[in-house]
């Protein structure tokens, strides 16, 4: 019934108050001070909606219908699936940087050598990913059931990966300059690998500074844990 | 002028006093506070969840630029809200788009936290108003008028009503 008293400073209908008799002036004593403050219903306007359209996009997340982006790590984290099937595969050596002065730096003067592997199409079963805060993890998990996880232009640097690979049509020992697979190239004079397909078995990666592309992650949980994947 | 603050600070009514807390609490009544706080805390928040070199934003091109780009400009709102709060209309939608988009952008906006305070913070500077009355006064004030309606019960209830 009042709402239109939020459209306006409540200054012009109260001048009659016994509490607010300086009611000109922009403070007053006793309580009542004059301050800038948030209207509840009028921030009700824009919450409502937004918890809707955050819900909406929740939904249609875990449902699998909208893609979505991750471009994480820096910390160590790692990912598992129990498959992961692809077309156009690439592997190569890299130095990762980390930022100056990183506190996880230790001995190792800032740099990670890491392995790259880039695929063009990415379809994983049962993805989970878990990153160690130190004392719990974030722990998310995705295609579980019968939609599997999709991703594309999907690159890892990882420090450790182990898995039951096959490989169609690889090719061994190219210069990671001259990679053509999934698009990607690395540096000159390093060795690398590239194939048509892979598909590997009980994948764990961990990843030392992954990025990735769009993701398509049906069934998701994103949840905390006191065990990791 | 004095900076009374029972309603909002939770400190001890006192009268007008100089120095930097004081001016510091004038300073903050006057523009939405919270909610570019809140806002810029959360834009931070994701920018601190992406790790992405460089060289790799640009090889995927717009999609990962955008990734870096939202939370660039909710950082950028939310400043824009403490520093230029007549404005703060505009500052708090695009923020909350900007927020809202972080989920599809940004690690799912900052694995959730990074959103959540960005559209809180955005929230709050859309409801916030200046010059404004403390909670308990405008209550007592309503309570009044409703009992001064039900007492004069002729008038017509636009009469009762806060103009």
């Amino acid at each position: 019934m009042a709402s239109s008293s939020d459209l306006t400073p409540s200054a012009d209908h109260t001048p009659d108050h016994p509490e607010s008799a300086a009611a000109g002036e922009p403070v007053a004593g006793d309580g009542t001070e004059r301050r800038g403050r948030v209207r509840l219903r009028r921030a009700a306007v824009m919450a409502v909606p937004a918890t809707l359209v955050a819900a909406g996009l929740a939904v249609l997340t875990a449902q699998g219908a909208l893609g979505v982006q991750f471009a994480i790590s820096g910390m160590p984290f790692t990912v598992t699936a129990t498959e992961l099937n692809g077309t156009g595969f690439e592997q190569f050596g890299a130095l990762d940087n980390m930022a100056e002065d990183s506190p996880n730096a230790g001995d190792t003067g800032g740099q990670v050598l890491v392995v790259t592997s880039a695929i063009k199409n990415a379809t994983l079963t049962k993805l989970c990913q878990s990153v160690d805060l130190g004392g719990t993890n974030l722990l998310i998990t995705a295609g579980s059931g019968a939609n599997k996880v999709q991703a594309t232009d999907l690159t890892t640097d990882s420090t450790e990966l182990s898995g039951d690979a096959a490989f169609n049509k690889i090719e061994i020992g190219n210069d990671a300059s001259t990679l053509t697979k999934a698009g990607v190239q690395g540096p000159k004079g390093v060795f690398s690998q590239q194939a048509d397909t892979v598909r590997i078995a009980n994948l764990r990666q961990t990843n030392y500074a992954t990025t990735a592309g769009v993701f398509k992650l049906p069934g998701l949980k994103l949840r905390f844990s006191d065990t990791g994947c | 002028m004095t900076a009374d603050t029972h309603a909002g600070g939770g400190e001890p009514g006192t009268a007008a006093r100089p120095g930097p807390r004081a001016a510091f609490r004038r300073w903050r009544s006057r523009r939405p506070f919270w909610g570019g706080l809140l806002l810029t805390l959360g834009g931070a928040e994701i920018l601190l969840t992406e790790k992405a070199s460089l060289k790799v934003v640009l090889h995927i091109g717009m999609q990962g630029l955008a990734g870096y780009l939202l939370p660039a400009l909710m950082v950028l709102c939310g400043l824009l809200t403490l520093f230029n709060p007549a404005q703060r209309l505009f500052y708090s939608l695009t923020g909350i788009l900007l927020s809202l988009g972080t989920w599809l952008t940004s690690n799912l906006g900052g694995f959730f936290l990074g959103l959540l305070l960005g559209a809180t913070g955005s929230c709050l500077a859309f409801g916030w108003l200046p010059d404004q009355e403390s909670r308990r006064a405008r209550r007592r004030r309503r309570r009044q008028q409703r009992a001064a309606r039900t007492v004069h019960e002729t008038r017509s209830p636009v009469d009762a009503e806060p103009v």
